[in-house]
């Protein structure tokens, strides 16, 4: 790629980001292809002392930071792509710290390796965002999470891919004495096939972990999911939310775990489907305890729009389609009120945007 | 509005003969019937709704005939419907409320307070309302359809006393706005509220008759019964 191309493919990678509600230009990392072509820092993060820095610095300046909070064991010669972020000990830092992933060139394989750490009573707030700009390409990433003894953080992860682009990823998160972390995930595109193994390791006492998944299937692509919360702290809990909309020939599999190890754990499950088309959707909750006095509930439910809230809506004046995209919304914005406020708007819109049909 | 010898089919089987009736502006007319005699039938068939299929005859608003018409043809056109059980949505209710001020032009707000639902706006439409939260919740989205034409199937049904005088009060003011309404009530709670009556109609055996005021129906079938 020239120059020209170069700045072009940017321009339309930060447009895109913005259109999901990302505004990289306030500050933020951009990651093209194989290497980063944005990398600003606010002043305010300069100003609390927070590491924010492409994984070429880190490897290069943090590697004690690397090897000290890594959560999943990776080889990093092999990754080129991702980011640290270190949130010192009582600094709390409200504005999101913005990273994308675009994949550029035709046949790209992109590898990613993120570490999020805030220490002790830190707070922070992420937004991520993942797509494509061509039809053919991979995407690969881990991302670890440490939280320490009170720290809260609070994530969105965007997913915008392409047919032909294929994705493997994988989170795991750290969570320690009295910390919570709230993790939201939209997933509104139609990748060929996308593998995703999330895994809250709720360590702590009294520690806390929320997770949202909201997947809008579509096409002939295949999606796999797999959460999984182990509450090994006492008095851990942990409340794992997804709801999917099928529609075409898309294929999902969405399994979610809570193992509970230890006295005074509370988990639970809810794994919705809405199935519009001939989509195939499985939906598996499993809860595991190997304690007494663990507390843990699941609901699931696969189902497709009742005739009777179409009728409804057709009295109200809306056509199939307008009741079709207003229940679309109320299913997947059912979880609205529990997304951190600094990102509330951002979901919103992007919920809007799905229920139409795309994004 | 004017329904003209209609004829009402649900899942091949005809469950209205005939009815003719006229729905008159700025007036409420009422509608009764024993258990099961076809009146709900009747009002989801005027409304348009899949399942209700009009075999004979027509409707005609306001001089346009809408007999053929989609269901949300007709309530674009001013004509809403307000469900004796409306469906558990997967819609928030203020989410539904203001598509439907947006839709509509109508101002609903103050009126939220009044009916005292302000609490439900959050929660999902009619999921876990009581009888009463229903009843007002319905009628508050036919008011927001700004509607010409509203057919109240059973307002007055399973709520208590101080609910049918809100109730009642609601449609009063939907009748003084030059709203023409049509009522189906068993009790006849609602009547001794309402002041703006029209006609009163009995469907029985099929056939809807008309029996003079909304009034001297109700008291003909509290003193007579239906085959009086």
């Amino acid at each position: 790629m020239n120059r020209v191309d170069m700045r072009r493919v940017t321009q339309e990678a930060i447009r895109m980001a913005r259109e999901m509600g990302i505004a990289l230009e306030k500050g933020g990392t951009l990651f093209l292809d194989e290497g980063a072509v944005m990398h600003l820092i606010s002043e305010a993060l300069k100003e609390y002392g927070v590491i924010y820095a492409t994984l070429g610095e880190a490897k290069r300046e943090y590697s004690d930071i690397l090897e000290e909070y890594a959560v999943s064991r990776v080889d990093l010669s092999r990754v080129q792509d991702g980011i640290l972020v270190y949130v010192p000990r009582n600094t709390v830092i409200e504005e999101p710290i913005s990273t994308c992933y675009a994949l550029a060139r035709r046949g790209v394989v992109q590898r990613v390796y993120n570490l999020y750490v805030a220490e002790a009573n830190a707070h922070m707030v992420t937004s991520t965002g993942c797509y494509a700009l061509t039809d053919e390409g991979a995407h690969w990433s881990v991302t670890d999470v440490h939280l320490g003894e009170g720290a809260r953080a609070s994530s969105i992860m965007i997913h915008n891919w392409r047919p032909g682009i294929r994705v493997s990823m994988s989170k795991r998160a750290r969570i320690l004495d009295r910390a919570y972390l709230s993790a939201f995930y939209i997933n509104s595109s139609v990748p060929e096939r996308i593998t995703s193994m999330t895994e809250l390791l709720l360590e702590g006492e009294d520690s806390k972990a929320d997770s949202d998944t909201i997947v809008n299937a579509a096409g002939s692509s295949r999606y796999d999911y797999i959460s999984i919360a182990r509450l090994s702290g006492p008095g851990s809990s942990a409340q794992l939310l997804s709801r999917i909309v099928a529609r075409g020939s898309a294929e999902v599999r969405n399994v979610i775990r809570i193992e509970a190890s230890s006295p005074g754990t509370r988990g639970h499950i809810e794994c919705r489907a809405l199935q519009l088309g001939n989509a195939r959707v499985s939906t598996l909750p499993e809860l595991l305890s190997s304690t007494r006095d663990a507390e843990l509930t699941h609901e699931a439910s696969i189902g497709k729009i009742s005739r009777e809230q179409l009728n409804y809506l057709f009295t109200r004046g809306f056509d199939e389609e307008e009741a079709t995209s207003l229940i679309v919304k109320g299913f997947m914005g059912a979880g609205l009120g529990r997304v951190p406020e600094p990102l509330r708007p951002v979901v919103g819109r992007i919920i809007e945007e799905l229920s139409r049909g795309g994004m | 509005m004017e329904v003209r010898g209609l004829a009402v089919e649900v899942d091949g089987r005809r469950v209205v003969e005939r009815a003719d009736l006229t729905v008159e502006r700025g007036r409420i007319s009422v509608l009764m019937g024993p258990n099961g005699s076809g009146k709900t039938s009747l009002l989801r068939a005027i409304a348009g709704i899949p399942g209700y299929r009009i075999a004979v005859g027509r409707i005609i608003m306001d001089g346009e005939d809408i007999t053929e018409l989609p269901p949300w043809e007709r309530a674009r056109r001013g004509l809403a419907i307000a469900h004796q059980h409306p469906p558990e949505l997967e819609v928030r209710l203020r989410d539904l409320l203001t598509e439907l001020s947006k839709r509509y032009g109508s101002r609903i707000g103050e009126i939220c307070s009044e009916l005292g639902i302000d609490h439900l706006l959050d929660r999902k439409a009619f999921s876990g309302f009581s009888g009463g939260e229903s009843k007002r919740v319905e009628l508050l989205t036919v008011m927001a359809m700004a509607p010409r034409y509203a057919l109240l199937d059973e307002p007055d049904s399973g709520v208590d006393l101080e609910s049918v005088k809100i109730l009642s009060g609601c449609i009063e003011s939907l009748a003084r706005s030059g709203v023409g309404v049509l009522v189906i009530t068993h009790q006849g709670h609602v009547l001794n509220y309402l002041g703006r009556l029209g006609r009163g109609y009995i469907l029985h055996e099929g056939v809807v008759r008309e029996e003079g005021s909304a009034l001297e129906a109700f008291r003909r079938v509290l003193k007579m019964g239906y085959r009086g």
